[in-house]
């Protein structure tokens, strides 16, 4: 799919990662010491709120949604990444695996489960994803292509409650380029954890050299709580140079890679993520 | 108030609605025609009439687009406005044996 959606990098989906503060993984031994309690549940809960450190951890599988949608494509959706760690951010390793298909014309769905190792803990599951994407206009039909995407998390942690994240996803041609941008809306439901609603973009400005290799900038953010800003430093900002192509295949199928390096801009920021995603569509 | 509401929604209806239409047709897996002259920076409606009894594709890279055709039905495709040049497209159908189809817009 041109443009598609795989090239895309789409945010970790409700972001789990994005969405968690950063102190919560730094807790495990104190969690350890007071046992899994309501008392031990509620003082996480409180220290999280209240805590200074409002880092949110980004996931670094992260991946750029597109709003265009194709039916009956269906495809199977293979990402992980790496996002070096240091003093103020945990090292993470996240992969994920999923399946999407084009319903129909303007709605495309993808169950994927989500995987994640922070610091030296073991990988462990971490969150069962559904993205939909609404394609609100044929691609070229109005001035800037609008699609729309709801996605639903529910994380291995039930204390984090049901991830959902909502925006407009935009996208625009000039000749061989194309300029994305997305502005997503994220808020935990029935959450002891997390009460405030998160903002966060995506970017991409690509230039369509050829089918098998594309190439161009992608950016990825989250501000933080919409009701509470933060200073930039304590903000997530990563923009990196990205490749991207795809190979078509016999009978309607191929196989798309996107792979991206992207450099954190503030302390809160993993300094180097790397990703790959490749997409069987058949 | 309501005047210039209504007149706003003419002048964005004429503007969604002025593209001319141009009409590509799939039969036996192939392309009707297989070459089509657009005029060059205008953007154009393209209606892709699938008369196959099996899905049918129009894929383009160069013109950015993807789009399947289910069978025996029509989609349609806004391209450009674009430059001078040919741009090619392919479309693939699932039938038996597989085929593969060729064309190109023709932008002057």
């Amino acid at each position: 799919m041109y443009g598609s959606r795989f090239l895309a990098s789409r945010c970790p989906k409700i972001p789990h990662g994005q969405i968690r503060n950063d102190s919560q993984s730094k807790t495990p031994f104190a969690a350890s010491l007071l046992g899994s309690t309501r008392i031990t549940r509620v003082a996480i809960a409180m220290a999280l709120l209240f805590s200074s450190a409002v880092t949110r951890a980004v996931d670094p599988s992260t991946y750029l949604l597109l709003p265009s949608v194709t039916q009956g494509e269906r495809e199977i959706d293979l990402r992980s990444g790496w996002g070096s760690g240091d003093a103020a951010v945990d090292a993470v390793k996240a992969a994920g695996m999923g399946f999407g298909y084009g319903v129909t014309q303007h709605w495309f769905s993808e169950v994927a489960v989500q995987y994640r190792r922070t610091g030296n803990a073991g990988t462990e599951f971490d969150a069962f994803e559904w993205e939909n994407i609404l394609q609100l206009a044929e691609p070229g039909e109005w001035p800037v292509d609008v699609g729309l995407a709801v996605e639903l998390e529910r994380p291995r942690d039930t204390a984090e409650g049901t991830g959902v994240r909502v925006g407009p996803l935009f996208q625009k041609e000039f000749g061989m380029m194309q300029a994305n941008l997305n502005v997503l809306l994220g808020r935990h439901i029935h959450s002891a954890q997390f009460e405030s609603t998160t903002l966060s973009y995506q970017g991409q400005l690509k230039y369509r050299y050829s089918q098998p290799f594309e190439f161009g900038i992608q950016a990825f953010g989250n501000v933080g709580a919409v009701n509470r800003w933060t200073s930039y430093e304590k903000e997530t900002h990563r923009i990196g140079p990205v490749v991207l192509g795809k190979f078509p295949l016999a009978n309607e199928r191929s196989l798309s890679y996107n792979f991206g390096f992207l450099i954190g801009t503030t302390a809160k920021s993993p300094d180097r993520t790397l990703r790959l995603q490749l997409e069987y569509e058949f | 108030m309501r005047k210039m509401v209504f007149g706003l929604l003419c002048v964005a209806g004429l503007a969604f609605a002025a593209e001319p239409e141009y009409v590509i047709a799939i039969r036996d897996h192939r392309f009707y025609p297989s070459e089509l002259t657009i005029p060059a920076d205008t953007k154009v409606r393209i209606v892709i009439d699938n008369r196959d009894s099996t899905p049918g594709e129009f894929d383009s890279h160069p013109l950015n687009r993807e789009k399947h055709v289910p069978a025996n039905s029509k989609e349609t495709l806004f391209i450009g406005p674009l430059s001078p040049g040919r741009y090619a497209f392919e479309g693939e159908s699932r039938g038996d044996p597989p085929t593969s189809e060729k064309g190109v817009l023709v932008v002057r």
